[in-house]
């Protein structure tokens, strides 16, 4: 097990590496004008624009700005955006939000959908199963652009039930809708996944000596159903928190929610490289915690499951 | 009950103070009378930076609007009148007096002074500052002095043209006359900074610190409640002791969104007060939404096609004006921009004084039937393209225009995608072969000459066309020398007629503030620089 962890360690660590000379070079290679960007439509005077230049090392090459950005990095400076509000701030105010609609996110996810596919699973071809299969097919087909939107025009404008948006200071109450809309895209996937999985090992031999062996259904079901359909599950949620974390650009923007997806986005829009690449180092660190929690989680719900 | 309760939630908490101290007050509701302790909340975008000499976009400069009062503001007609100023006189258009009102304190209690306007500016125009608006200062004397290319340490640390007459007066020596010096000083980057903006007020060069962009000093009607809370929102309040005209509200919240669409929903909701500029997804139906609370004024952007003077195609101005009149300006700012844009036949903004409706005469009425006549007869070129930039939402108007010329002209007509305006003025500078292109322009200072100087004065800053004739440049500077502000317009308009004559630019859209608001607010009015008016602005009780 330490053996295995080490590995993935130095794994992860080239990983970071990769991902963040990738994006780096990215941004640069696309080019780009920040300093036009930050000025819109006007024109920006030559003086000005050697000031800035010089001031962001815009007229570096390449690896030396890496090599800096690298070095910073490591001493645990993300830099500044370009307007000059340290990343470390941004990110910090960031962070605590995009988490919290995260997990509200999953619960959901986890309350609808796992649920929803373990009955339907079970009861498979009865009504439920139908009316489920048919609704999340709908979801499915919504494209958050449109769906967020839309939840926002029914339940707060239409029937003033939840509010409007979040903005700043947003409290559990202010994400709860945000977090629904956000958790209803991975309901339809988590449900589908779970009712393939449960219905797969209702028929599978353990399933058949168990009952034959004269185990009460309830025990069946709960003990080596459920348990041994989790994997595909878990895996699929581990990748999905990871993505949510990555903010959920489109339900972020929708209810003005200023998480990591609301600043991905403003970085986009400004080009503000160092911004968009703090974010992204983040998130690379994030997907690979992620995913080495769903490894090691793996090993927990099947036994079967060693790492050496 | 349910719904009530969950409907409170919603509301901003501020929003229900409000509601309580308004029925405290009148108790029946009597929906004319104003609540002068009213909050108003308007939506804005994150601010890049809430300092007057390096806020050169609309969001900030509308949250320093109510923290700053400026020397001077503008009348009914866009002509300037003092505001912080006593008076502003000048006898040669080239050394102007400015004397301060007595008993003006910026919000920490200093006394405003001379040096409170000599500090900022010299701050602002010192070219390793960087400040965006430091090119506000280069008709200042000394502003060559102070400014060093390729990043280099200027030779002098202040300008040399600002000088303390005494504690309350200063005079402004400028290079050379000119007549709309006045006009200049309604703009942010003319705001004074309290010496509690400097690390040291008696260093040269000054520095400002770094946080004081976090929470302004001003000399305005509010002062800043708390601090600058980043992509949530900037909160004022009344200043007490303002020595000038008492505003109208309580204070303003500055809530900030991201995405144009989240704004227009809280509006929608009524949670929020104005939306400056209702975004463009929502423009057909906000009117039937908003009823009479969606309202249009006139903006100070202008868009343009431009001619390359290099690009001998386009040489006879008969050609550039059968091309304008090819164009359906009409229907494009319809069908294209919903009304969001409108319809430009002048070559200067109808916010600025002097303006006259339909300068380019006939040249810029629709008229398919004379325009093809004409382009045959001057032999027009018989393919052309009109380069973009597509980081705007051009392509649209653009690939629209080309469709109405292939229609009216018989010509090929292709738009041709540069990534950004950047990339598009780079060639332009080149006099790589790019055809027609588009052009923008953002006001500086409400005068005619802004609009006339920059743009196709020789060598102006923004004449990426090449555009040169004597008596126009002529015509500029003898209104720039003018004893009054209305001879001046004289001049500035006849130099418009000559580029009615040659048609360097077509001009094709003025910009329009498309805003909306809720029902606590009414007297919702736009200034010359795109911001609500916070002098004006009243909260229903």
């Amino acid at each position: 097990m330490f053996r295995y962890l080490v590995r993935r360690f130095l794994q992860m660590i080239m990983v970071f590496f990769a991902t963040t000379f990738i994006v780096y070079a990215l941004m640069y290679w696309t080019g780009g004008d920040p300093i036009q960007a930050l000025a819109g439509e006007k024109p920006v005077n030559d003086v000005l624009r050697a000031q800035l230049t010089k001031e962001y090392g815009l007229d570096q090459p390449f690896l030396v700005r890496y090599w800096n950005y690298i070095t910073d990095l490591l001493h645990g400076d993300l830099g500044n955006t370009l307007v000059g509000r340290p990343i470390k701030d941004v990110l910090a105010d960031a962070w605590p939000i995009t988490i919290q609609l995260a997990v509200i996110a999953i619960v959901v996810t986890i309350l609808f959908g796992v649920t929803a596919g373990v009955i339907a699973g079970i009861r498979r071809g009865s009504i439920f199963d139908n009316t489920t299969l048919v609704l999340t097919l709908i979801v499915i087909g919504i494209p958050s652009v449109v769906l967020a939107p839309l939840a926002q025009y029914l339940f707060t404008i239409q029937w003033k039930i939840f509010p409007t948006t979040a903005g700043g200071d947003a409290s559990l109450w202010d994400l709860l809708l945000p977090g629904i809309v956000l958790g209803s895209l991975s309901v339809a996937t988590a449900m589908r996944l779970t009712r393939a999985s449960v219905s797969e090992n209702l028929r599978a031999d353990f399933v058949r000596t168990a009952r034959s062996k004269g185990m009460p259904g309830r025990r069946v079901i709960g003990i080596h159903v459920l348990r041994n359909s989790l994997i595909p599950i878990v895996t699929f949620l581990g990748v999905e928190l990871g993505s949510l974390m990555a903010g959920a650009i489109v339900t972020e923007g929708v209810f003005n929610i200023p998480g990591v997806g609301y600043q991905l986005s403003k970085a986009l829009t400004t080009e503000d490289t160092p911004l968009i690449i703090g974010i992204v180092s983040v998130l690379v660190v994030i997907f690979l915690v992620a995913n080495l929690i769903v490894d090691l989680l793996y090993a927990v719900l099947d036994p079967r499951i060693r790492y050496e | 009950m349910q719904v009530r309760r969950l409907a409170a939630w919603a509301a901003l908490p501020l929003a229900v103070t409000l509601g309580l101290s308004a029925c405290g007050k009148s108790g029946g509701s009597d929906s004319g009378s104003a609540n002068p302790n009213g909050v108003v909340s308007i939506g804005i975008a994150e601010p890049q930076f809430l300092s007057p000499s390096n806020t050169s976009e609309t969001s900030g400069s509308q949250v320093l609007a109510a923290l700053f009062a400026p020397l001077v503001d503008f009348d009914e007609a866009n002509k300037p009148f003092e505001v912080a100023a006593q008076e502003i006189s000048t006898t040669d258009n080239k050394t102007w007096t400015i004397k301060l009102k007595d008993g003006w304190t910026f919000h920490n209690g200093e006394p405003v002074t001379a040096d409170s306007y000599i500090n900022a500016w010299n701050y602002a125009a010192y070219s390793p500052n960087k400040q965006n608006n430091a090119y506000f200062f280069d008709k200042v004397e000394g502003f060559k002095d102070v400014t060093a290319e390729n990043a280099a340490t200027p030779k002098a640390t202040t300008l040399s043209g600002l000088k303390k007459v005494d504690e309350k007066t200063f005079t402004v020596t400028l290079a050379a006359p000119f007549s709309e010096f006045k006009s200049m000083l309604g703009y942010t980057a003319f705001y004074p900074l309290p010496n509690a903006a400097f690390e040291d007020p008696a260093a040269s060069p000054l520095v400002v610190k770094k946080d004081f962009q976090d929470a302004p000093i001003g000399n305005g009607a509010f002062k800043i409640k708390g601090a600058w809370q980043h992509d949530a929102q900037v909160e004022v309040e009344k200043y007490d002791a303002f020595a000038g005209t008492k505003p109208t509200i309580g204070g303003a919240v500055f809530k900030i969104y991201q995405n144009s669409q989240a704004e227009y929903a809280d509006l929608q909701a009524n949670n929020l007060d104005v939306v400056k500029q209702i975004p463009t997804e929502s423009l057909s139906t906000a009117p039937g939404d908003l009823g009479d609370r969606y309202q249009t004024s006139p903006a100070s952007t202008l868009q343009v096609l431009a001619f390359p003077t290099f690009d001998k195609r386009f040489e006879k101005p008969e050609v550039r004006k059968a091309i304008s009149m090819a164009i359906d300006r009409e229907e494009i700012a319809n069908k294209v921009f919903q009304g969001s844009q409108k319809a430009a036949y002048s070559f200067v903004s109808p916010v600025v004084a002097g303006y006259r409706d339909k300068t380019c005469g006939a040249a810029c009425e629709f008229n398919p039937t004379e325009a093809k006549k004409q382009y045959e007869a001057n032999d027009g070129p018989k393919t052309i393209n009109i380069t973009y930039n597509t980081d705007g939402g051009h392509q649209q108007w653009v690939d629209a225009t080309c469709n109405q010329l292939k229609a009216n002209l018989g010509v090929e007509c292709v738009g041709t995608p540069e990534p950004k305006f950047a990339d598009l003025l780079t060639k332009a500078k080149a006099k790589k072969e790019i055809g027609m292109f588009r052009m923008g322009w953002v006001m500086d200072y409400p005068s005619m000459e802004n609009y006339l100087g920059p743009l196709y004065s020789t060598g102006g800053s923004s004449n990426y066309y090449g555009y040169s004739k004597p008596e126009f440049d002529n015509l500029l500077k003898e209104g720039s020398a003018a004893a009054t502000q209305d001879e001046a317009i004289k001049k500035y308009q006849e130099a418009e007629d000559i580029l009615a004559q040659d048609m360097p630019v077509l001009p094709l859209r003025f910009g329009q503030n498309v805003f909306g608001h809720s029902t606590n607010v009414k007297d919702v009015q736009m200034d010359l620089f795109n911001r609500v008016d916070l002098n004006k602005i009243q909260m229903v009780s």
